[in-house]
């Protein structure tokens, strides 16, 4: 089975939104609260529990050849975030349960069936994307449409993308295109496109990438994430110190004096 | 100005207050199990090492359902030993909660007690400081900036509040008060590098002073009414301690940025 990825390419995206409709009808995912936020027209601000899809919409000061705008008018651009599915995952390595799994596509899927809600999943994401859904009392995100896989599909996002913003396929694939779209961006001028991939960190690359411009932190992606495991040993020696000094203190004060 | 409409990078920790009260039941119960394996070693009175176990088997008892109901799926609980992941210090936990539940209950009701005291102080360690590792080895910012530390700090605080409460139960042994004394030395030490490197509130630092200075120096002063003084101190620390340590994660995720 060959690995599998989303390469999505905010040059491209138009802000429709119709991947998180397309996420939301095909998976049942429930309304994110219609809370108005007066952050352009982003009302939803993150991905979480009832939000797989989530299509940002960055606003700036007028920068122009920023998003085709005239000189004059604030700079708009669009990118549709989703769960990067990690090559070393944090939520996978912590779940207790086995209940977040590694796929035969390479994505990392919780089985909604074994998870028992217990949120560890939740704070050991470096990119806040999984979340426990309060009236249910499971943690979700994004399932890279496994079911659809399965079955040979591509993703509900990418297929309803209308304008290629979001492409489905072998990853290897996909980081190729990913370079040669780079490559023909900045022969076009924009010289500040760049892809987002941490490859060069803990986390080790992800199977969902991006393509931005500029500072990625404008897009709310981190240029250094870190995948919590790699804190476990520094953590355990304390821990084996601090079991230490109580048995070695306990001992001591009931000696035989 | 880098980022995105000043949206948090990262979610909040879903846990209410029965997490930090395990962190506390948990932990003293695990050091109350090394405290009884010591003063039956090393001859202590029989009622001493009796109550020492009670308390392990006690906060055994009492931590499976604070931990159960923090689930969001209760029912599931049982999900927690469907696998042994020791890349997860949920999993480890689980697990070392499930050893030391069944061998403190059988060193208090059971035919093998000695056997299962130290079967039951060797989880405890586990026990007493793991929760260190829970918190610390994540991604929430403040947590793991302190990942060194947090083990022993909830170590040394799970060693003050099982020595104080047996000296409340009215165990007035020095060995008790020798080692809370030197608990909250190290609690001390601890407090002090945790401000040294920052990212803490004041509630942190209200759990440090009871955990601390306020026993150390009563411990000092020596007279029954100041140890006994000094041993509430410290279990009101240590309570006040884990709930901090939470709540700090849950402000320090809100203040993340990418």
């Amino acid at each position: 089975m060959t690995v599998t990825g989303f390469f999505t390419d905010s040059t491209l995206c138009i802000g429709c939104k119709a991947c998180e409709v397309a996420c939301k009808e095909w998976n049942g995912v429930p309304d994110d609260g219609f809370r108005w936020s007066g952050n352009s027209y982003d009302n939803t601000l993150a991905l979480g529990h009832s939000t797989w899809r989530h299509v940002k919409f960055v606003e700036s000061e007028p920068r122009v050849g920023r998003g085709g705008n005239a000189a004059e008018a604030r700079t708009w651009e669009f990118s549709s975030d989703v769960c990067k599915h990690c090559e070393h995952a944090g939520c996978l390595e912590a779940c207790p349960t086995g209940s977040i799994i590694r796929t035969e596509f390479g994505s990392v899927y919780v089985q909604p069936d074994i998870c028992n809600g217990c949120g560890y999943c939740v704070v050991t994401c470096p990119f806040g994307v999984i979340d426990r859904k309060p009236d249910d009392g499971r943690a979700f995100k994004c399932t890279f449409c496994y079911d659809r896989q399965k079955a040979g599909l591509e993703p509900a996002c990418a297929k309803a993308c209308p304008t290629g913003s979001i492409l489905f396929g072998d990853l290897d694939a996909l980081e190729r295109a990913a370079d040669e779209r780079v490559a023909k961006l900045h022969a076009m001028g924009m010289t500040d496109a760049r892809v987002w991939n941490p490859k060069e960190t803990s986390v080790g690359g992800t199977h969902a990438f991006f393509l931005v411009r500029g500072d990625a932190r404008d897009y709310n992606l981190p240029e250094k994430p870190e995948v919590p495991t790699v804190l476990l040993k520094k953590a355990w020696s304390s821990a084996a110190a601090g079991a230490a000094a109580i048995a070695l203190l306990s001992v001591l004060a009931f000696r035989k004096r | 100005m880098s980022g995105y409409y000043d949206v948090p990078l990262l979610k909040k920790p879903v846990w209410t207050w029965e997490v930090p009260l395990y962190f506390f039941v948990g932990g003293t119960a695990g050091a109350a199990a090394m405290i009884g394996v010591a003063a039956d070693l090393g001859g202590a009175k029989k009622a001493l090492v009796r109550d020492a176990r009670r308390i392990a088997a006690g906060g055994a008892v009492l931590s499976t359902p604070l931990l159960i109901a923090d689930l969001g799926r209760p029912e599931r609980f049982l999900n927690m030993l469907r696998v042994f992941k020791p890349r997860s210090p949920m999993s480890v936990g689980a697990w070392t909660l499930a050893v030391f539940g069944g061998a403190s209950t059988v060193a208090v009701t059971g035919p093998v007690k000695r056997l299962a005291s130290v079967v039951s102080a060797a989880t405890g360690l586990v026990m007493a400081t793991y929760t260190g590792v829970l918190l610390g080895a994540t991604a929430i910012p403040v947590w793991k900036k302190h990942v060194s530390v947090l083990p022993v700090h909830f170590g040394a605080s799970a060693l003050a509040s099982a020595a104080s409460l047996l000296e409340l139960l009215g165990h007035d042994e020095k060995a008790l008060s020798e080692l809370a004394g030197a608990a909250a030395a190290i609690e001390t030490g601890i407090g002090l590098r945790i401000e040294a490197r920052g990212g803490t509130d004041v509630t942190t630092r209200i759990g440090g002073m009871f955990s601390g200075p306020l026993p150390l120096i009563l411990r000092l002063v020596g007279t029954r009414n100041a140890r006994q003084a000094a041993a509430a101190s410290a279990l009101l620390g240590s309570i006040i301690t884990r709930v901090a340590w939470i709540e700090a994660g849950k402000k320090s995720a809100d203040r993340s940025r990418p």
